[in-house]
């Protein structure tokens, strides 16, 4: 077992020690930890700057409200810290050969121009950076500058140079103490040997604009679930403030409307993205509890409310009796903006009456469901995987062996296999970490 | 807590009794071209709260699916509620199950007028065609504005021939039925 700090050649590893994670998502973190607290080797790949996917982006979790970085950044730093885990951020997969027991992972290692050893993360170049552009960790709600990292708990603490859009003035380079920038960085191909991988690659979000009728991208107070985390997260673009896009004012209705890009055959997302529901009851109860002198009326417009697990059919009640927010069933059929006040006016069927419905609201949040992310068919291919129908990474038997894929050796976990929410995610991890664990073990063989 | 809603009854609304459902009658219709996709419905209300004809007056696409998966096949069939689809296919574009509402509503419209309920406008209009040829009378008018246009005099329509063609159609049956419903409640 190295030293931590110690200096390891991720090329001379031994597969028959060394796992791989792809994607350092909340499940992949998991996965991580428990393959490294066995006494093994892990490699974790990263595609973005720093570690913590899209939980890191919430505000609160559901059916308890806790705070989601209360829970994720502790794992953070136990992830970067750990000293069998291998982080390696801002890098991809390109490709894999081999088998159980000795694939050869080839990884770029995109070049963040600054040097992961020297940099501190005391942000002095920031001030000095001259070009500001849109934050991808926001959900392009706020800014960041070229030189940046997404959110405050970034791990690595490292600061990473956007190649597209830094101009080359060096005044990072000049303001920086410790040396850690380095603009001349080129992207390095690495090729690693593992013995077993475990896929994470999490999921993206299902473009909710596809959905003319529900004006997003056309409306200003159409927002989506996620760009609604941010502005009720602390550390978001608001500061925490619940503002609507047009005005900046806080909205005294909200509408929600769940089933965007979920349960519909026509946009080719036949499936229930499980979370949905809860996350937007969640949402509507956090509105409520951030402003409840101002926030009057909260109504989900839902086509079923799948409330299934521990908790969330009491957590349902609790958002309708303690919270007052209104449950109407029916899909909306179509928005219309007041062109004076950037109101939203939706219409729909209020199905338990038969009564239609136009009800204004001043912002409507669109609670999108969970497609598989961009790349996972390729990273499938590279495997030898094929994926299933709806884009996901199928299994060999759901009942008997949840996080087993058709090629031994390797195993996924997280939303890369289906949509699942945090607490299924993590069992997912820790499953793909025994069964991944268990072919090292073995030697390879399974 | 705020008030919650209050449900208020609409038209349409009435008891279900056993004797009033047809459990063979939504196989009847899904069993029909155009029918195919009524097996599919959730009942989610996308079609109802999209429809334009809906947003005006008391008509919902979703009730008129739901009754006849209920198997109400008299209420169906004889209610005005089939006939009030404008055919903008907006439900089509908005449904997430692909059901094809317009063309289930056709299939209902068309086993209306088997049975002499087919709404008086239509019936009306099918009698001008076979009179005609045409949905509307040919008149002088019609005649000077295609003149002064530059285009053709109209060709006197084969009625013999349409009317053959409409007979083996089933466009008879239809009148028959509509005329004995007429009888009947006279």
């Amino acid at each position: 077992m190295t030293v931590s700090g110690e200096k390891t050649s991720l090329q001379s590893m031994n597969p028959l020690e060394t796992a791989l994670v792809i994607g350092g998502g909340v499940a992949g973190m998991q996965a991580a930890l428990d393959i490294a607290d066995q006494g093994y080797k892990v490699v974790l790949v990263e595609k973005t700057p720093s570690i913590g996917g899209v939980m890191a982006m919430l505000d609160k979790t559901f059916p308890t409200l806790d705070c989601s970085a209360c829970i994720l950044t502790p794992r953070l730093s136990e992830v970067s810290r750990h000293p069998n885990i291998e982080l390696l951020t801002y890098s991809e997969v390109t490709g894999i050969t081999g088998k159980a027991g000795d694939f050869r992972v080839k990884v770029l290692k995109k070049a963040r121009g600054v040097l992961i050893d020297k940099c501190s993360g005391c942000g002095e170049c920031v001030p000095h950076c001259p070009i500001q552009v849109r934050n991808e960790f926001d959900q392009n709600l706020g800014y960041r500058k070229a030189i940046y990292i997404g959110f405050p708990q970034s791990t690595p603490l490292v600061y990473t140079i956007d190649k597209e859009n830094c101009i080359k003035c060096e005044l990072c380079v000049k303001s920086c103490d410790r040396e850690a920038i380095d603009l001349t960085m080129e992207d390095e191909m690495i090729e690693i040997p593992v013995g077993s991988i475990v896929i994470a690659t999490g999921y993206e979000l299902f473009d909710v604009s596809v959905y003319h009728r529900l004006g997003y991208g056309r409306f200003k107070n159409v927002i989506n679930a996620l760009e609604y985390e941010r502005l009720i997260n602390a550390s978001g673009p608001t500061g925490g403030k619940l503002m609507r896009l047009s005005d900046g004012k806080i909205p005294r209705s909200i509408g929600f409307v769940q089933c965007v890009g979920a349960r519909d055959v026509q946009k080719g997302v036949p499936y229930c993205s499980r979370v949905c529901c809860m996350y937007g009851i969640k949402n509507a109860v956090m509105a409520k509890e951030l402003h409840h002198d101002i926030v009057k009326n909260v109504t989900i417009y839902y086509a079923d409310i799948r409330a299934y697990g521990k908790g969330f059919e009491e957590f349902f009640n609790m958002s309708k009796e303690r919270f007052g927010i209104k449950f109407i069933r029916g899909r909306v059929g179509e928005l219309e903006e007041d062109n004076a006040t950037k109101n939203i006016v939706i219409w729909a069927e209020n199905t338990e009456t038969g009564e239609f419905l136009k009800q204004e609201h001043e912002l409507l949040v669109l609670c999108p469901g969970i497609l598989p992310p961009k790349g996972l068919k390729d990273l499938a291919e590279n495997l030898g995987l094929e994926v299933s129908i709806d884009g996901f990474i199928p299994i060999s038997y759901p009942a008997s062996n949840p996080v087993d894929t058709d090629v031994p050796g390797v195993y996924v976990a997280g939303c890369a296999e289906s949509a699942k929410d945090i607490p299924d995610s993590v069992a997912a991890g820790s499953a793909a970490a025994m069964r991944a664990s268990i072919t090292l073990a073995r030697g390879g063989d399974i | 807590m705020e008030e919650t809603e209050k449900s208020k009854a609409y038209r349409g609304d009435f008891p279900v009794r056993d004797e009033n459902v047809d459990n063979s009658f939504k196989y009847e219709i899904a069993n029909q071209v155009g029918g195919e996709g009524l097996l599919r419905c959730l009942k989610c209300g996308a079609c109802s709260g999209g429809c334009p004809v809906g947003s005006v007056i008391d008509y919902r696409p979703r009730k008129v699916l739901g009754n006849v998966l209920l198997g109400l096949k008299e209420e169906v069939l004889s209610s005005d509620q089939i006939w009030l689809c404008a055919a903008c296919f907006t439900c089509e574009e908005r449904c997430v199950q692909e059901v094809n509402f317009t063309d289930v509503v056709t299939v209902l419209r068309n086993f209306a007028s088997q049975e002499g309920n087919a709404a008086p406008g239509y019936v009306a209009m099918a009698k001008m065609v076979m009179k005609n040829g045409r949905v509307t009378a040919r008149t002088q008018l019609v005649d000077k504005m295609r003149e002064q246009l530059g285009l053709p005099p109209l060709q006197d329509p084969a009625i013999e021939q349409l009317n053959h063609i409409m007979n083996a159609a089933g466009l008879k049956r239809v009148f028959e039925a509509q005329k004995e419903r007429e009888d009947e409640s006279e």
